[in-house]
């Protein structure tokens, strides 16, 4: 194996203060993007409560995630059995960026410009996506942590100065209407969750102050939880049925505070936040694809060129738009995901246990 | 070459070029192109949409350099309202950009014999801001767009200024766009929104209008309530200040008790709540109305501003008879004002049923409990 590739390994090492950041983002992105309107189409005014079990689930994921990343680095083992970790997180990190990349895309295309140019975003997303995942998830983990800072205050002056219109009234009766659909809610939108699953490559080393090392995880899972269903809520309260409409819900909820009542309907608060959000975690899930053929292919290089080729291509030629890549996402190609989303972290869950028995005999 | 390849210098050159191709074919339109629209208007004539556009036109730099603005009123025909902003962009050959837009003025007739569906095309544009009021004009949307405002406003501003004040006030039932789309989208639930009438006045005094022989005031007293089929019914103004008492949290107007001695009281805050009991087949309302008497009395060597006991027996009984006069004119429009039906429901969704019989509003009995603290 050549030197580099071996350093790279070895670069995946992040403090848990880190590994909380990277939870509270990426918990938060896409869940707050299309997703209240995909739910709300199908689960109605219930959406805010299957949202908030998915989420609890998610956290609790999160800690059995968190309990594999410290005990075991992924990208470094040499066990031949882990070559089929690495062919189904390679699939599974590929089919969640088809179709996550796509909203990042056409966001950008209608927020940043009157008719943007797909190709052209495509382009220039590729050079930058690319390179930030290169460098390694040491390095994609401190962009997490700088950007993090900027990201909370920006979201804390837009909860803070809220002006927005709710009829709370439209959140009843729970379970009232028809629940047959709420089943599917849980089944339909499995992309978008399993957020943990890219944190498999990260190792996790102690954080030395002992507060951020024991609360910085809870803290951030249980924010992101409680800041999930909040906004559901909220969403819910202000839109009631007509939240199947709504194409992009951060963006539209972020015009109710006052400072967006001075600027007109392009609230570039939001229109930052969300794209800084959003490009750090396509970076995530394009790093993990890297990884995973890193990983096969033994070349480090060739792996982040040949995905950042055919993540390019299929959003020029096969998604193109958004509609394509919702009924990707609703296809079976939910099944598999689902399926991904508990038997990876049960099946490291069962590695790092043999692997810490393995090195307690070693004496390692 | 190896070396050369991998350094940061032609990272960082492939990401300018990447950049500038980047920023040179993307369809960008300078904002000399762009119309920026304050306010939209739209008329139905039985056959065609009249869509109506207020832009700003900056003169001498604009109000940032003290040149001020001018405004033009652009209009067009058409089946839709898609197709009227594709006619005025090609006419003006600039962009409109709703970005800035505030308010929508719905015509008498669009209401009537409109597709009401249409106003979701502006809710679903995402350029277009969910705080854009929505307000019915007496008669044509165009009447109001052309006013010549006394108060040296273009008329958008004007009523936008009108609709927002600082606080609240009793009387005007204002909606946003958010707010009727979410209403329009639940059967059971009636819209509203304010009706914007116009009154002749004196010219004003802004010198480019000093030769006008006449002026225009805009009137936000009385209200219009529809459906998914359009109007139902209109409430004048006394109607309205009920209607706003008993939905919205207001701080602002006076509310007057007629009587063989007239008074008035200034709300200063007044919030309302609304229960449902199916038992008891009863709805209700229950307002906290923060007050002051408007015009204060001489006693004991010092002005009060108190209500004195029977004077606040008189403004409960003014409120329940209003409340329920309203209650009443709503159910023989065939208009449910309060919109019992859909809080029933939500409450007792397993009896629909019966809350959804034709006699049910009928048999409901409105209570009306207000709860006065003074302020003195």
């Amino acid at each position: 194996m050549e030197k580099t590739l071996k350093n790279y390994l070895t670069d995946n090492v992040i403090y848990t203060n880190q590994f909380a950041i990277i939870a509270f983002i990426v918990m938060i992105v896409f869940k707050i993007a299309m997703l209240p309107s995909y739910m709300y189409e199908t689960v109605g005014r219930d959406s805010w409560i299957v949202i908030g079990i998915l989420m609890i689930v998610e956290a609790a994921m999160f800690f059995v995630t968190l309990y594999i990343v410290k005990r075991v680095n992924l990208l470094a083992d040499n066990n031949k059995w882990l070559y089929i970790f690495h062919a189904v997180m390679y699939a599974y990190a590929m089919v969640r960026l088809t179709a996550l990349y796509s909203g990042l895309i056409t966001y950008t295309s209608s927020s940043l410009f009157d008719q943007g140019r797909i190709d052209f975003i495509v382009i220039g997303f590729a050079l930058v996506i690319p390179y930030i995942a290169s460098k390694g998830g040491n390095t994609v983990a401190r962009l997490f942590e700088m950007l993090f800072y900027f990201l909370i205050v920006m979201l804390i002056v837009m909860v803070l100065t809220p002006s927005f219109k709710g009829d709370f009234s439209e959140l009843t009766p729970i379970f009232g209407g028809d629940n047959s659909k709420i089943g599917n809610g849980f089944i339909d939108f499995s992309l978008w969750f399993g957020d943990y699953i890219p944190l498999l490559y990260f190792t996790v080393k102690k954080n030395r102050n002992k507060v951020l090392e024991k609360a910085s995880v809870p803290l951030a899972v249980v924010g992101a939880v409680v800041g999930i269903v909040v906004f559901y809520i909220a969403f819910i309260a202000v839109y009631g049925e007509a939240g199947g409409l709504v194409y992009f819900a951060f963006n539209r909820m972020s015009v109710f505070n006052t400072f967006s009542e001075l600027l007109g309907a392009t609230n570039f608060l939001s229109i930052l936040v969300w794209m800084v959000m959003s490009v750090l975690q396509i970076t995530l899930l394009f790093l993990t694809t890297c990884n995973a053929l890193m990983c096969i292919i033994k070349n480090r290089v060739l792996a982040v060129i040949i995905n950042t080729i055919a993540v390019s291509v299929i959003q020029l030629v096969w998604i193109k738009n958004l509609e394509t890549a919702h009924n990707f996402a609703i296809g079976y190609v939910k099944y598999f995901v689902i399926v991904c989303e508990f038997a990876i972290p049960l099946a490291m869950f069962i590695y790092a246990k043999f692997r810490t028995r393995e090195k307690e005999k070693e004496g390692v | 070459m190896k070396r050369f390849l991998t350094s940061k210098w032609v990272i960082m050159l492939s990401i300018c070029i990447g950049l500038v191709v980047f920023n040179a074919l993307v369809f960008n339109v300078s904002v000399v192109k762009r119309n920026i629209v304050v306010g939209v208007g739209l008329d139905y004539d039985g056959t065609e949409y009249t869509l109506y556009t207020q832009v700003v036109l900056p003169k001498n730099g604009g109000v940032a350099s003290g040149g001020g603005n001018n405004y033009v009123t652009l209009k067009a025909n058409a089946k839709n309202i898609d197709i009227a902003i594709d006619k005025i962009e090609k006419e003006q050959g600039a962009i409109l950009s709703f970005a800035q837009a505030a308010i929508l003025i719905l015509g008498k007739n669009m209401l009537e014999s409109g597709d009401l569906g249409l106003v979701d095309t502006f809710f679903m544009d995402d350029r277009v801001h969910d705080n854009l009021f929505i307000v019915m004009a007496e008669e044509k949307a165009e009447d109001i767009m052309n006013a010549s405002v006394a108060a040296g406003e273009v008329s958008s501003l004007q009523l936008i200024k009108q609709l927002d004040p600082t606080k609240t006030p009793l009387g005007v039932a204002t909606i946003s766009l958010q707010e009727y789309v979410r209403n329009s989208k639940n059967k059971n639930k009636i819209n509203y929104m304010p009706m914007v009438s116009i009154e002749e006045t004196e010219p004003s005094t802004d010198q480019s209008k000093e030769n006008e022989d006449k002026a225009d005031k805009f009137l936000i007293t009385k209200s219009a309530f529809m459906d998914e089929h359009g109007l139902k019914c209109m409430l004048d103004e006394e109607m309205t200040q009920i209607f706003s008492l008993a939905k919205k949290k207001l701080q602002d107007g006076v509310l007057s008790v007629e009587g063989e001695d007239f008074f008035s009281v200034h709300v200063i805050d007044s919030k309302p709540s609304v229960k449902f009991d199916i038992d008891k087949m009863e709805c209700e309302i229950k307002i906290k109305l923060k007050c002051i008497r408007t015009e204060g009395r001489y006693s004991n060597g010092k002005i009060s501003f108190k209500i004195s006991p029977s004077e606040e027996e008189r403004l409960l009984q003014t409120i329940d008879s209003k409340m329920k006069n309203l209650y009443n004119y709503g159910r023989e429009q065939n208009v449910d004002i309060f919109n019992v039906t859909d809080g029933f429901l939500k409450k007792y969704p397993k009896q629909s049923s019966q809350i959804m019989a034709d006699d049910f509003l009928s048999k409901v009995n409105l209570k009306v409990q207000v709860k006065v603290i003074q302020v003195e």
